[in-house]
């Protein structure tokens, strides 16, 4: 990335039940603004990569469906890792439909060094979770990834390939690793803490689902690092 | 207290105390819970770090109240009329917030610090992170504007613009946050370019805030996205560089058209 370019990484995933859609809008002043999107799967293989012009001071809407195809399916999803550099100035968002909802995403905060993140949540048996980790870095990312509830404070890593991304249910994988069961019962104000080891930089997100008496009733947001 | 050397001149710069600006919701339906996380890129191990909140707006006699027992790197949360129980009254209405996080420990740097404000309904619920931590004013010389400070954001600084949209699933607010003293007159612009003209929000009182639904006027003149999901109206709306002060945070609100209930929310 030069100086004179801006780089955001973003988490897409593809229908029928996910759907992502970029939004650009560029400060230039004149002409035609060219913005290059890079595509990773799952496990950072590079899938696609197209450039595209807008004119200057409008909005870039960019519907992803076509370009994705490539993305493999892991954790019940077809999704992957979009890296979009733009002229400096240039404000990236990206439009994220999920079952019936829709959320208006700003790029994400990367962690790296000793920084780190967080995201509140609410956990209990009425909830699901799921974590998404994107790796924006050209090496392997070791991610710890630190739940604080109550008292307790479980700590796992995780390993993401370079330029990948991964989806993990927390309470499946991560929480039912633990011997504790109490965040099962009532619902718990919790916060997920996320840090790299390493020089890898990485952005998380967080899909929740409260189920609803049909799937179609079923409630979601999706939260990311800010 | 960290200090950065500039040229040949040491500026004093108060990393240890820091502050945000973020509005808050509360009405017989939707409550805010407020949550934040204090960090220290440098280290900081477990060292004590205070939160002072500050209510304003209108309505609301501006109030503060200190949260002792927090600590570096670990984050915390609480139920905003908790801390101002004049909200769980009649008030109704959007409102500002300021978060202010210090350490007693000189050398911990919380630039890095978050915050994420959740708007609750029994109904829904969503959140939004606050607009990046800034430094306070060190005691003996003012910081607002200066380079440094604007250096010292630089990582998490990000374009001064936001595209409202408007369509069958979102309509765009503006929400301007106003904690100076005095009043405030933003200029902002719509669109870009050749084709810029100015988004007229008028001036905003002292400690206060406004929320600015952004009507159909604004589209009239965009031609229509087709997307998937039907027609799309899409406007970039953007801040001038000189309207960026330490005492102002500016937000576009997404709510649904029908419901009219927050969906998200993005800092410009």
């Amino acid at each position: 990335m030069s100086i004179t370019e801006v780089t955001s990484h973003f988490w897409v995933a593809r229908p029928p039940f996910f759907s992502s859609t970029l939004l650009l809008a560029c400060d230039e002043g004149e002409g035609r603004v060219t913005t290059t999107l890079t595509l990773f799967d799952v496990d950072g293989v590079q899938v696609n990569e197209v450039e595209v012009e807008f004119p200057a001071g409008e909005v870039g809407i960019v519907e992803l469906e076509p370009f994705s195809a490539a993305l493999k399916m892991q954790g019940g999803v077809a999704h992957g890792h979009l890296a979009v550099s733009s002229p400096v100035g240039t404000r990236h968002l990206c439009r994220q439909s999920i079952g019936g909802s829709t959320a208006m995403m700003q790029d994400p905060i990367m962690i790296k060094g000793r920084e780190s993140s967080f995201i509140p949540l609410i956990i209990g048996a009425q909830r699901e979770h799921q974590v998404v980790l994107v790796n924006a870095s050209p090496e392997a990312a070791q991610v710890l990834v630190r739940l604080f509830y109550a008292n307790r404070a479980p700590e796992w890593t995780v390993n993401i390939p370079a330029n990948a991304s991964k989806l993990i249910s927390l309470e499946q994988e991560l929480l039912n690793t633990s011997e504790d069961t109490s965040w099962e019962k009532g619902a718990l104000q919790a916060y997920m803490r996320v840090a790299v080891r390493q020089q890898a930089t990485v952005s998380c997100h967080i899909i929740e689902r409260i189920p609803g008496e049909s799937p179609e009733q079923d409630a979601f947001r999706c939260l990311a690092s800010w | 207290m960290s200090s950065i050397v500039v040229g040949n001149e040491m500026e004093r710069v108060v990393t240890s105390s820091v502050r945000t600006l973020v509005f808050c919701i509360s009405t017989a339906a939707i409550k805010t819970r407020i949550h934040f996380f204090p960090t220290a890129s440098t280290g900081g191990g477990h060292h004590a770090v205070s939160c002072q909140l500050t209510l304003f707006g209108k309505g609301v006699e501006t109030r503060s109240i200190l949260l002792d027992g927090g600590r570096v790197n670990q984050p915390d949360g609480l139920r905003l009329e908790d801390a101002f129980p004049a909200l769980r009254g009649d008030l109704s209405g959007v409102f500002g917030l300021e978060i202010q996080l210090a350490s007693p420990q000189g050398r911990v740097n919380l630039m890095g610090s978050q915050s994420a404000v959740e708007f609750v309904s029994p109904q829904f619920s969503m959140l939004y992170g606050g607009a990046p931590f800034a430094p306070m004013k060190s005691e003996d010389q003012g910081l607002g504007g200066t380079s440094i400070a604007a250096s010292l954001q630089e990582p998490r600084k990000r374009a001064l613009s936001a595209v409202a949209m408007q369509d069958s699933f979102l309509t765009s607010s503006l929400v301007i946050i106003n904690a100076g003293k005095e009043s405030l007159r933003p200029e902002m612009m719509r669109r870009g370019g050749e084709a810029a003209k100015p988004l007229h929000v008028g001036t905003i009182s002292p400690e206060s805030v406004i929320e600015m639904p952004l009507e159909e006027a604004l589209f009239k003149e965009s031609a229509p996205h087709e997307c998937l999901w039907g027609a799309s109206y899409a406007e970039k709306i953007s801040l001038s560089e000189s309207a960026r002060s330490e005492d102002s945070s500016y937000y576009l609100l997404y709510r649904d058209p029908a419901t009219k209930r927050p969906i998200s929310v993005c800092s410009i």
